[in-house]
């Protein structure tokens, strides 16, 4: 809420929402104050399309240890799969 | 309320109507009105960074309950239409609203109530986190305020890399400008405002001579009356709306 960290993304993907997926070109990553998770603060990944940013927002808080974790993780199974298509 | 009893009458009014900001054009609040005979003082609410949110509905309904006409613009209403935290989120994406705007906004808010019947002639802020930021900056820019509260506002003490065109100044470099009365409420375990924070911020004040009061509170952070989140702090915010009341009811109902 007063940290006003915050990083944009710029990315090609597609988003579940409860009705269907959507397409998605931008990420917000906050690091402050959440609305939900049990943490002092969190990061946010508020992910949108700019045909309607407000209505398209998918969001998950994560602790910053969670968001390392899946950092790592992340990493990890792009290594994999990078190996795979050679 | 003070002096109530169970027999007493109570009632009040609470809706979304649109008021002409001083920026020109015309946005929502959040209006509750106290249904009771008589004049009543106007609390302006500044809301949060989360945005125009059901807490801040309910905040306004407790104002109004406590003898309060209460007012919360929609200070994100020209940045779209969706659920408060997503058009949030837009806002924040977008580094916030100008506090050009935001006093705007509220002036304009403080123009309507003066024209309301039940009104007393003497109007308070309250706001939390950005809201409280500014609060105390509407305070430094205006003498239309009496009685200013201030909850945990981050960036009062702004440095020169925090500065940006939507925030152009920090609050704290006009507090010899300030006008009215001061509470401020903080938590010991917020990171923005931090102790050292909140001691400078109070440090200006004392410099200044200025009327101000600060409660600052063991066991607790930033937002620590979001009862809706786990910041929560029972003890500590059911005292902090305790010294909130007894500050307003005294600066304003005089």
């Amino acid at each position: 809420m007063c940290t006003m960290i915050a990083e944009r993304a710029s990315i090609q993907g597609s988003g579940k929402t409860e009705k269907a997926w959507i397409s998605i070109d931008s990420c917000d990553i906050y690091y402050d104050h959440p609305d939900h998770v049990d943490s002092e603060h969190a990061i946010t990944l508020s992910f949108s399309n700019q045909i309607d940013p407000i209505n398209s927002r998918i969001s998950l808080e994560l602790t910053p240890e969670s968001a390392k974790e899946i950092i790592t993780k992340i990493q990890v199974a792009l290594s994999k799969g990078d190996s795979l298509e050679r | 309320m003070k002096n109530y009893k169970t027999h007493d009458y109570e009632g009040l009014i609470a809706e979304t109507i649109q008021f002409d900001s001083a920026n020109g054009d015309s946005i929502n609040a959040y209006l509750a009105k106290p249904l009771n005979e008589g004049k009543f003082p106007c609390v302006i609410l500044i809301h949060h960074l989360p945005g125009w949110d059901e807490l801040y509905k309910e905040f306004t309904r407790k104002f109004a309950h406590h003898g309060y006409i209460a007012i919360c613009p929609d200070l994100y209403f020209r940045e779209g239409n969706g659920s408060p935290d997503d058009v949030a989120a837009e806002v924040r994406s977008k580094g916030g609203v100008s506090d050009e705007q935001v006093i705007k906004d509220i002036l304009g808010a403080a123009n309507y109530i003066d024209k309301l019947d039940i009104f007393n002639g003497k109007t308070g802020l309250f706001g939390t986190c950005s809201g409280g930021r500014h609060g105390f900056l509407l305070g430094c820019s205006t003498d239309r305020f009496d009685a200013i509260v201030e909850c945990w506002g981050g960036n009062v003490i702004m440095d020169e890399s925090s500065i940006n065109d939507k925030q152009p100044v920090s609050p704290s470099s006009l507090t010899e400008n300030f006008s009215g009365s001061l509470l401020g409420i903080f938590g010991n375990e917020d990171t923005s405002p931090n102790p050292k924070q909140v001691d400078e911020h109070e440090k200006l004040l004392k410099a200044e001579n200025k009327d101000y009061v600060f409660h600052r509170y063991d066991g607790a952070g930033h937002g620590f009356n979001y009862y809706d989140r786990p910041i929560y702090r029972q003890e500590q915010s059911v005292d902090s709306w305790v010294k909130i009341f007894d500050f307003l009811d005294n600066k304003l109902r005089s």
